[in-house]
């Protein structure tokens, strides 16, 4: 059902995180970015739709008040708002955000200038019109807000209701879903000035390490292997999939038919396909193993799943299926 | 990254050292008194427990370059010598040893399992009532006080932490390729199926729930055969621990396997932005280290060689000289030898030769301070 197709090759090797991998179409230059974490620095991307050209570099992050080395990048991540796109990296010590292409930092916010006391950020959303939302390691969700240009980002609110690190952070409008290093994923919604918890689901344990978000259905995929869908308003578990033998490392939805992606560390990518009904339900499309790799990045490249990327831990390669 | 990772990195690679000494020790016929005196020395300075406890302090991990320095200095411990091709083998195999348990763990919380198979293999090979088996118990005391509270999300950190220090690292070792566990790439080779972790269900199953809970249940194919994990491994300070990672491979019915071994390195060189990050904790750990060592000049000396014979080790030192020599890129000639003609260019000349050796100096940096 998929084949795969030509690979990309990064200046350097993906990191074993969850997520590892971003993508971000821009139509308009008819132009698509990935963007994978590898120790201190970001691999950045950019290729055209047609394969023509290619284009690799990469972020050091360096940080402005740090005096004790590099620190590691925990995830990068691209936030479309309705009024500006960002470049989000998060570290083990703070938040960076650049413009989209990665060439310029407009904002740094610390979390951590101590060398023996930890506090990470991870999980990166927007929602809204113009917020940004930034999960840290104490279990709080930062929240600021991004003006349509320049660098004049200020800190709005902290919530902080999750008795874990968080873990990831997804979004669809107004609505907001947080999971932690427990498992637990918490649903709010925003009214321009304040996140309100919605529902919570309570975890097993095992940290959920990967969210998608649509329809108003919520997919988390857990380190235990566990997929689970979710109705988002209610919280009700629709469907608990034995999906794979390792931990999961990243879900992603397409946008325009509801296609789900699970890849693990069991070297399965696998492709779901969801049903939004008030219970929601899933069903079984495709699974396929990438030799060797444990997966710990994968997105679907267009709206309707037609085509996905994956990347593996300790390698350098991108790798392609496309729908046949 | 995780600030717990140091201790678990430590302990495993030492544990992995312990393992191919002992096998080449017993290889090179080195008497069983001199063996056991070195193994002793070496677990000795390792578990000290001044150094034990300022290892266990919450610190991100050493850089690449501090920890093969700490293992140079550990494995000079005691009387026996490595020159520098051994001592690179000896590391090489440790460092991908660990790799290989590390990435081939079926949960996080494994790799204290993993590191309890080692804490008990040194233990085993220490005496009842001995000075190093209280040691020993230290380390036992501290992994259970830092480790065994901790949440799947925390090892999960760990192993990631774990990973990137590996990271890049495809080094081929000949009883990897041998039990087909490794390809001539040098990745490890993750075959689907196998027991799975514990605590986990087996993949091919979907629970669709209708409005009032009630389940049913739609099978797929998953592509691979998998067994449940019948049994925890055990935390405690004895016991089983199930997995088979971290225990001795190198077993006496396979006594040739670390002689034999090619390890060609895949040198994948300036990625590693870490290598250039200051260090001042490595630095204060070294320290201490030194000074734990000490001046321990005996006469009783001997040389260990990790490859079959001396002339395989001679001819790996030249290899990896020819290595270096054939990595640097082409140059243009210039005679610097006729100097008479310029005196600015001979000016120009000196000044290279003096940068050159600044940069020599700082390479040297944490072994100068080893010697102090």
């Amino acid at each position: 059902m998929y084949r795969q197709d030509v690979p990309i090759t990064m200046k350097g090797t993906a990191s074993s995180l969850c997520n590892n991998l971003s993508v971000h179409a821009v139509p308009d230059k008819r132009q698509i970015n990935y963007a994978v974490v590898h120790k201190s620095l970001v691999n950045l991307i950019s290729a055209t739709t047609d394969g023509s050209s290619v284009v690799g570099r990469q972020i050091l992050c360096k940080e402005p008040a740090a005096t004790q080395g590099v620190p590691f990048v925990m995830q990068v991540k691209w936030v479309i708002l309705p009024t500006r796109s960002l470049l989000v990296l998060t570290t083990g010590r703070g938040i960076q955000i650049f413009e989209p292409d990665g060439a310029a930092m407009v904002y740094f916010h610390s979390l951590s200038d101590s060398l023996d006391k930890s506090n990470y950020a991870k999980g990166v959303a927007g929602v809204g019109e113009k917020t940004l939302c930034v999960g840290t390691e104490t279990g709080a969700i930062l929240m600021f807000d991004v003006p349509a240009k320049g660098n004049n980002i200020t800190l709005l609110d902290t919530v902080c209701k999750h008795q874990a690190p968080v873990s990831d952070l997804t979004s669809e409008k107004d609505v907001l879903a947080s999971a932690d290093d427990l498992g637990t994923i918490i649903m709010w919604t925003f009214n321009g000035i304040k996140l309100s918890p919605v529902t919570s689901i309570r975890g097993t344990g095992w940290p959920c390490n990967s969210l998608a978000l649509w329809k108003s259905v919520v997919i988390a995929g857990f380190a235990s292997g566990h997929l689970r869908v979710y109705n988002a308003n209610s919280g009700i578990c629709g469907a608990e999939v034995l999906a794979h033998a390792r931990t999961i490392n990243a879900v992603d939805v397409s946008r325009d038919n509801g296609m789900v992606l699970s890849v693990s560390d069991d070297t399965f990518f696998r492709v779901w396909h969801l049903k939004a009904l008030n219970v929601p339900q899933i069903e079984f499309c495709h699974g396929e193993t990438v030799k060797n790799s444990q997966l710990v990045g994968g997105r679907f490249v267009d709206g309707q799943g037609r085509a996905l990327c994956v990347t593996g831990y300790d390698s350098s390669e991108i790798t392609f299926f496309v729908r046949v | 990254m995780s600030l717990k990772t140091l201790p678990l990195l430590f302990i495993n690679l030492g544990g992995e050292m312990i393992y191919i000494l002992d096998q080449r020790l017993r290889a090179q016929n080195i008497a069983e008194e001199k063996s056991r005196k070195v193994l002793h020395d070496i677990i000795a300075t390792m578990f000290n427990q001044r150094f034990i406890d300022e290892l266990f302090k919450p610190q991100p991990l050493y850089s690449k370059k501090a920890m093969r320095t700490v293992f140079d200095r550990l494995a000079h411990a005691s009387i026996m010598r490595l020159n520098a091709a051994s001592m690179d083998k000896l590391y090489d195999l440790m460092t991908m040893a660990f790799k290989y348990q590390v990435s081939l763990a079926l949960r996080p919380k494994d790799i204290l399992l993993i590191t309890f198979n080692h804490v008990d293999a040194l233990r085993s090979s220490t005496e009842e009532g001995d000075n190093v088996r209280k040691q020993v118990e230290h380390v036992y005391d501290k992994l259970t006080e830092t480790y065994a509270s901790l949440s799947h999300g925390e090892f999960q950190l760990i192993r990631q932490t774990l990973l990137s220090f590996f990271q890049d690292m495809h080094i081929r070792v000949s009883i990897f390729l041998k039990d087909k566990v490794q390809n001539n790439s040098g990745r490890f080779l993750i075959t689907p199926g196998g027991t799975l972790p514990f605590g986990t269900e087996t993949p091919g199953t979907i629970r669709l729930f209708n409005e009032n809970g009630k389940s049913r249940s739609i099978s797929f194919h998953n592509g691979a055969s998998y067994n449940a994990a019948t049994k925890e491994g055990s935390f405690d300070v004895s016991g089983d621990r199930v997995t088979q990672l971290g225990s001795n491979m190198y077993s006496l019915s396979r006594p040739a396997d670390t002689s034999t071994g090619t390890s060609m390195k895949s040198v994948v060189q300036g990625s590693d932005v870490d290598v250039t990050s200051p260090d001042p904790l490595a630095k204060a750990h070294l320290d201490l280290l030194a000074q734990l060592i000490g001046a321990n000049l005996t006469t009783n000396e001997f040389r260990l060689n990790l490859f079959t014979n001396d002339r395989e080790e001679e001819e790996a030192s030249t290899t990896s000289l020819q290595l270096v020599e054939a990595a640097e890129p082409e140059v243009v000639k210039i005679d610097a030898s006729k100097t008479t003609k310029s005196s600015e260019l001979t000016k120009i000349i000196g000044e290279m030769t003096l940068d050159q050796t600044e940069v020599g100096g700082d390479d040297n940096d944490l072994l100068d301070l080893m010697d102090s």
